[in-house]
C-alpha cells in the first residue's frame, strides 16, 4: 500500500516490490491510496486506506 | 452482477495450477472460482477502489494499476492465461492493451458485449442507444468508451496478428451457432499470437 504524495515511501519503490513479489509467486496485493497529505496520510482517517486494511486483516487467519 | 455464464467457458480453457492474470477483475469472482476449481496461482487487477476492497475480502491477490497506462511493471510470458471478461469495451487504449496482454501470457481470453446484437440494432433502428442485459447503463451513465460488434473486433486482430483460437458466442447465456454478430449478445474469445 502507498500513498500517491508520499516521497519518503514512493508509489514507485512499493510497486517494485510488488513486482518482485509476484514474480516469485507469492501472494501480493496492492492498493494506491490517493491523498494529499504525504507521508503522513497514514496517520489520518482516510476512508479508502482504512477499508482496504480493514478488509485485509479480516481475512488474516490464526 | 449474479451468475456470469462466460465463467464457466472461461474454466474450461484454464488447466490445473496455471498462473493468471485477470484485468478488471471486479469484486474478484472469477479469480476466487478458479482458485477453488483450478488451484491456480491468481492476480487481480482493478482501477476501482472498491473493488480493490471487494478483492481483498474475497480472499483475492488485487493490484491497483490503471489499464490504460498497459502493463508495464509485468514480465514477457510469466502468465500462462490473461482474462480480460467484459472489460474491453470500458478501456480506451484497445490495440495497445490487448498487445500488452499478449506480451505477459502465452494466451489471452476476452468477452465483451456485441454492440451488433440484433436487438441493439432494433434499438438503434427504433431511434434509441440499446440498454439490454449485456448493455445494463444508460448513454449518459455507462462506463463503455468503446462501441464495437463481433466483426469489428476480429478486424482489429487480423490488423495486429492476433490469431483467434476459438470463440463462443451466446445469446444472453444460451450457445449460438450461426450468424453470432447478429444473434449474439456476448463473444468469449481464446487468442494467441500468430505464428
Amino acid at each position: 500500500m502507498s500513498f500517491s504524495t508520499d516521497w519518503r515511501f514512493s508509489p514507485a519503490r512499493s510497486r517494485e516490490i510488488v513486482y518482485a513479489l509476484l514474480h516469485n509467486r507469492r501472494n501480493v496485493s496492492y492498493a494506491e491510496i490517493d491523498s494529499p497529505a504525504g507521508h503522513d496520510a497514514f496517520l489520518l482517517d482516510e476512508t479508502h486506506y482504512h477499508a482496504v486494511l480493514r478488509s485485509y486483516f479480516d481475512r488474516i487467519e490464526v | 452482477m449474479g451468475y456470469r455464464y462466460d465463467f464457466d467457458v472461461i474454466t474450461e480453457w484454464i488447466a490445473p495450477g496455471e498462473k493468471v492474470l485477470d484485468l478488471g477483475c471486479g469484486d474478484g469472482s472469477l479469480l476466487r472460482h478458479l482458485m477453488e476449481v483450478r488451484d491456480v496461482q491468481g492476480y487481480g487487477v482493478e482501477i476501482d477502489p472498491d473493488n480493490i476492497v471487494a478483492c481483498l475480502a474475497n480472499g483475492i491477490n488485487v493490484i491497483q494499476v490503471d489499464l490504460e497506462k498497459g502493463l508495464a511493471g509485468f514480465e514477457d510470458g510469466f502468465f500462462d492465461h490473461v482474462i480480460m471478461s467484459l472489460s474491453l469495451q470500458a478501456i480506451h487504449n484497445t490495440q495497445g492493451i490487448l498487445a500488452e496482454m499478449l506480451r505477459v501470457a502465452r494466451e489471452a481470453v476476452v468477452s465483451f458485449p456485441n454492440f451488433g446484437y440484433w436487438r441493439h440494432r432494433q434499438s438503434i433502428l427504433n431511434g434509441r442507444m440499446p440498454v439490454s442485459e449485456s448493455l445494463p447503463h444508460q448513454w449518459f451513465n455507462t462506463p463503455n468508451v468503446r462501441f464495437f460488434t463481433i466483426a469489428d473486433f476480429e478486424a482489429v486482430c487480423e490488423l495486429n496478428g492476433i490469431a483467434v483460437r476459438e470463440r463462443l458466442a451466446f445469446d444472453e447465456g444460451r450457445l449460438v451457432h450461426d450468424e453470432p454478430n447478429f444473434l449474439a449478445s456476448v463473444a468469449v474469445y481464446r487468442l494467441g499470437r500468430q505464428g
